[in-house]
């Protein structure tokens, strides 16, 4: 018996098309729950309704591969519906309610390989694949939650586990001298819990968490024309562009579209090698440009012609190290073609090669070479996007769903005054948000009953 | 010395509550098992306060009795004051607790091991392990080798003991016993990895010096039901325990002595305990919390030393006096013996398998504090599971291995071959996800038919408890079984009906908790070979490094070793199946 899995299988992005599969023993049964009429048949699309409840949500081209005959070996349905985000994200809410739960990244290739459709030369390629996406999934799930939802979710999961902890610290040491449990004072604590989610999950309906995209940091020396490649990527003048090095100071964020993908450009501060020569401004500065990249789906280099290529091959290799390594695709781009500086570009483009890596030559000011630039961007984020971390928005909604539901049976359980289940509904409350912040439980609420309560004879 | 003849199937070192188990559950098996002891006069001792059970210690207790270990029965045979923990509470939270009276349990533990057939039982120290490619046997302290095809090395809180008085240190393993040296030696000499924990107990004081009149009583129950499924009832004069407080005079003593104290004046820097601090760490870490509560329990029918729960202390013993006589009922309280702290060597328990077995050293097995655990309980529990499967590795039979969801004994082992230690580890139910599952309850159910077919549950006992198995089926079915209670004593059918009862209150949560358990079953049944090359995995290098260390035995496992990402084990089930292909 395997469990049945659900993702979007087509880029991200307001295509025409969105493709959600689903994969496994109950891949039918899970599609039947919101497709009501009409038969499903094997191997042939037919149009169908999608059923939200009493409301129709879409008409989709739906397709049922059997046990052996689909891309997993396992049964699957296909079906193809309108390319809007909000379609999109319900439509696997419905599979997720309808008893699937959203796959890993690369979890689909993982199951073909798993029944035998690949052979083992292919393993590795399905293990690069699951690491770099894992990976990117998981940056983007931080990079999502970050303006202050991922501090609101931290706040609310210090809440919970500190809920948790007077629950469990009663049950497990009874004997202790501690605040008597009272039901009533723990569901005025709940309460506005309850609350909050409530409202943060407005804020994820809103769809706001779908449609931001792929983080691209633009990275590089001072002064090698980030801030300028920025303006003329998005053709407004959003960053302050001047002569003088180190103009940007902090990190400037701009949605735009490249070539259909959503995406929001992030400007930094120029990047040297060493943090003890630059001012306490400066380091700040640097500081943060370090963790946008840290936080971001694609690196986005720019080199600068004019200057002597040595200094700025360190950043290079580094980046081209990681994107290597999987960590996330770099794009370089070689700017100031308008001005000569033969030489660095030389070596550069020499570098370049070597790594395997293409040098898209551009000029921020005169405004050339971009639509390429903006193709390979695209392209470079695309793979890395399909499977999984498009549906982050969907998996926090979901998660957060969740989260709201035991909080409001823990409520209930707690007005019972049967503490033990209460703290049942509680960790899965918990679970429910580790699946956002990746934490683990049981050793957060020990450490919240151990440093709360004196406990212990 | 000439080699004899025949080894040893089973070698036990230490005969406390861990070796106590491991000893007699080889022997019992039917393996020739010697049990090393450097006192016999304190087999089974309880170091620290004379209690066996408490939540989630006493399901354990039930769980080591339903699969056929001795601790509950000498609970019972010795118990002063029984009390259920949580009575006003669900089922799976409630826990049985027992005073037990310290020289009786230990003297029923003793006799238990003498009239054990086929355990030899030998007062010596045992220095050094004799390892080849597998371990071979040990030698003594009086230069003795003993031969055996398993050890099993239970040694407390002895390997390289030193308690501390005050700034006053001695080597010991608990006050009145010296310390093992020589064998944290043998165990680097093998390559393991020893560290350093610290555990401590309170001073004891005189019956006739406490003023009773003006302590708060707690009652044992009247009629307590058994720790033990095989005990029918227990039926003697219990003993009382009286609760008293600390004053603000007594933390001003504390806080005025710090400097005297090893904890606080850097003497000591091993880790102790956070759920089980001195009174000096409460003092210091809550300050805001005007007293601290103290139960006196009684040690024992035929002694007047009475053990202070809740002021373990390593201070000086004048200060140790001075603050004792700040607590109401204790102004003129004599101390028999002052209370200590004491540090000792354990090996960091990612160095054994989930039977207990050790990585390095095939046929060493390791239970109890060299694991890295604190309580009797824990120990007891490990010793039984090390016992069990160092007698199935000799006849090469499959070793037993507790799921998470099966018994709290699992979930301990699972947490410390998977995720190590950083603080002496004790059983909590907050430990157990399947909490509603692992009850006291219900470790018949869930544990007896195993405990059968090991071979260490007899089978009168066995056919009664399927009688009380049957009619709690047929009762859950919606049937009215005929009542017999003769048949199945010491389970009845009141009791089944009860457990019926239960397992409704529960049923929907079960049933949700199943579900998820499914998907961790298939990942359970994914083995990993131990000989797995983590080295080529193309993981990040800190996942990698962890899964070597503790070479997870499923993916399961592997899954919950910190650090480890749903994405680490999605890659490792794609090399695993390419391993194997």
């Amino acid at each position: 018996m395997t469990d049945t899995i659900a993702a979007l299988a087509t880029p991200p992005g307001r295509g025409a098309v969105g493709i959600v599969r689903l994969s496994g023993d109950g891949a039918l049964a899970v599609a039947r729950a919101f497709i009501a009429h009409g038969s499903i048949p094997e191997r042939r699309p037919v149009l169908r309704t999608i059923w939200d409840g009493k409301e129709a949500l879409d008409r989709a081209l739906v397709t049922f591969f059997p046990k052996g005959a689909s891309y997993t070996c396992e049964p699957s349905v296909e079906i193809s519906a309108h390319g809007s985000p909000y379609v999109l994200s319900r439509l696997l809410e419905l599979c997720v309610k309808a008893g699937a739960r959203l796959a890993r990244p690369g979890e689909f290739t993982q199951r073909a390989f798993l029944n035998g459709r690949m052979d083992l030369a292919q393993a590795e390629a399905v293990c690069d694949l699951i690491s770099a996406q894992g990976r990117l999934a998981h940056r983007s799930a931080i990079n999502r939650l970050e303006g202050g939802l991922s501090r609101k979710v931290a706040a609310l999961r210090g809440r919970i586990v500190s809920l948790l902890a007077q629950v469990e610290a009663s049950l497990d040491h009874p004997d202790d001298d501690l605040p008597s449990l009272s039901s009533r004072r723990l569901c005025a604590e709940l309460s506005p819990m309850i609350k909050d989610v409530r409202r943060l999950l407005e804020a994820a309906g809103r769809s706001r968490l779908l449609s931001q995209g792929a983080r691209i940091a633009i990275v590089g020396r001072p002064n090698a024309g980030k801030s300028s490649l920025l303006n003329a990527l998005l053709g407004i003048e959003r960053a302050i562009v001047s002569k003088e090095p180190g103009t940007t100071r902090d990190t400037i964020e701009a949605p735009c579209e490249l070539d259909g993908l959503a995406a929001v450009l992030v400007d930094t501060a120029g990047l040297r090698e060493t943090r003890a020569a630059a001012g306490p401004m400066e380091a700040e500065g640097m500081a943060r440009a370090e963790t946008a990249l840290s936080g971001a789906d694609l690196a986005l280099l720019v080199l600068d012609r004019t200057q002597p290529f040595e200094a700025q091959e360190p950043l290079f290799d580094r980046l081209a190290e990681e994107s290597r390594r999987g960590l996330r695709p770099l794009v370089a781009a070689l700017n100031k073609s308008d001005l000569p500086g033969r030489d660095a570009a030389q070596k550069a483009l020499k570098t370049a090669r070597g790594a395997g890596l293409r040098l898209h030559q551009v000029s921020a000011l005169r405004g050339t070479g971009l639509k390429p630039l903006c193709r390979a961007l695209a392209a470079a984020l695309a793979p890395g996007l399909s499977d999984a971390s498009l549906s982050v928005g969907a998996r926090h909604a979901l998660a957060l769903k969740a989260c709201l539901a035991e909080l409001e049976s823990g409520a209930g359980k707690l007005r019972m005054d049967l503490p033990e289940l209460a703290a049942d509904h509680l960790r899965r409350a918990l679970e429910a948000l580790d699946d956002i912040t990746g934490h683990s439980t049981a050793e957060h609420v020990l450490e919240a009953v151990f440093s709360r309560f004196c406990v212990g004879k | 010395m000439a080699r004899p003849l025949k080894p040893y199937d089973v070698l036990v070192i230490g005969a406390g509550h861990a070796g106590c188990e491991a000893a007699l559950a080889a022997a019992r098996l039917g393996r020739r098992t010697l049990l090393l002891t450097q006192n016999l006069d304190h087999a089974a001792q309880m170091s620290c306060n004379p209690a066996i059970g408490g939540v989630a210690k006493g399901q354990m207790v039930r769980e080591i009795d339903a699969l056929g270990g001795e601790m509950a029965v000498a609970t019972d045979k010795t118990g002063l004051h029984f009390m259920t923990l949580n009575p006003g509470r669900g089922a799976a939270v409630r826990s049985p607790r027992v005073q037990c009276d310290r020289k009786a349990y230990h003297a029923a533990m003793k006799e238990a091991l003498e009239s054990q057939e086929g355990l030899d039982i030998r007062q010596d120290e045992a220095r050094s392990l004799l390892c080849e490619s597998r371990i071979q046997g040990v030698e003594t302290k009086r230069g003795a080798r003993h031969y055996a095809r398993t050890v099993v090395v239970s040694t407390g809180t002895f390997l390289n003991g030193l308690a501390h008085i005050g700034l006053h240190r001695f080597p010991a393993g608990r006050a009145g016993d010296p310390p093992a040296v020589g064998l944290s030696e043998s165990l680097r000499g093998l390559g393991f990895e020893v560290m350093r924990f610290k555990t401590g107990t309170p001073p004891r004081l005189h019956k006739r010096s406490i003023d009773f009149s003006r302590l708060e009583v707690q009652r044992p129950e009247a009629s307590p039901e058994p720790m033990s499924h095989s005990t029918p009832e227990v039926r003697r004069d219990f003993l009382p325990c009286w609760i008293t407080y600390t004053t603000e005079e007594t933390h001003r003593i504390i806080r005025k002595n710090l400097d005297r104290s090893p904890l606080y004046s850097g003497v000591i820097r091993s880790l102790g305990p956070r759920y089980c601090p001195s009174i000096e760490d409460k003092v210091v870490k809550f300050p805001d919390k005007p007293r601290h509560q103290i139960f006196l329990e009684p040690e024992g029918l035929r002694t007047q030393e009475v053990y202070p729960n809740g002021i373990s202390t390593s201070l000086p013993e004048d200060v140790q006096e001075a603050f004792v006589r700040s607590i109401p009922g204790l102004e003129r309280a004599e101390i028999l013996r002052p209370g200590y702290a004491i540090e000792y060597d354990f090996c960091p328990p990612t160095q054994v398998r989930s039977t207990l077995e050790t990585k390095k050293a095939p046929g060493l097995y390791f239970a109890g504090q060299i694991n890295g655990t604190t309580g009797y309980e824990e120990a007891a529990a490990q010793g039984l599971i090390a016992g069990i499967n160092a007698a199935r590795s000799v006849r090469a039979e499959e070793p037993l291995v507790l799921r998470r969801d099966e018994a709290y004994i699992g979930v301990m082992i699972d947490d410390l071959v998977t995720k190590g230690v950083d603080e002496p580890y004790r059983m909590f139910t907050a430990r157990a996800e399947h909490r509603l599952r692992l009850r006291a309850d219900n470790a018949d159910l869930r544990l007896m038919e195993r405990g059968f077919k090991l071979g260490l549950v007899r089978k009168p006992l066995f056919e009664r408890f399927l009688r009380y198995r049957e009619a709690v089926e047929a009762l859950l079915a919606g049937g009215c079984p005929k009542s017999d209670d003769r048949k199945m004593a010491p389970w009845s059918m009141s009791r089944a009906v009860c457990q019926a009862e239960i397992q409704r209150h529960y049923a929907g949560y079960i049933r949700r908790d199943d579900s998820a358990l499914e998907t961790v079953r298939s990942l359970e049944q994914a083995r990993i070979p131990e000989d797995f090359g983590y080295e080529r995995l193309p993981l990040l290098a800190e996942a990698r490094q962890k899964l070597a260390r503790v070479r997870p035995l499923s993916l399961a496992q592997a899954s919950r070793v910190p650090g480890v990402t749903p994405a680490d084990v999605q890659i490792l089930s794609v090399w695993l199946k390419r391993h194997l292909s």
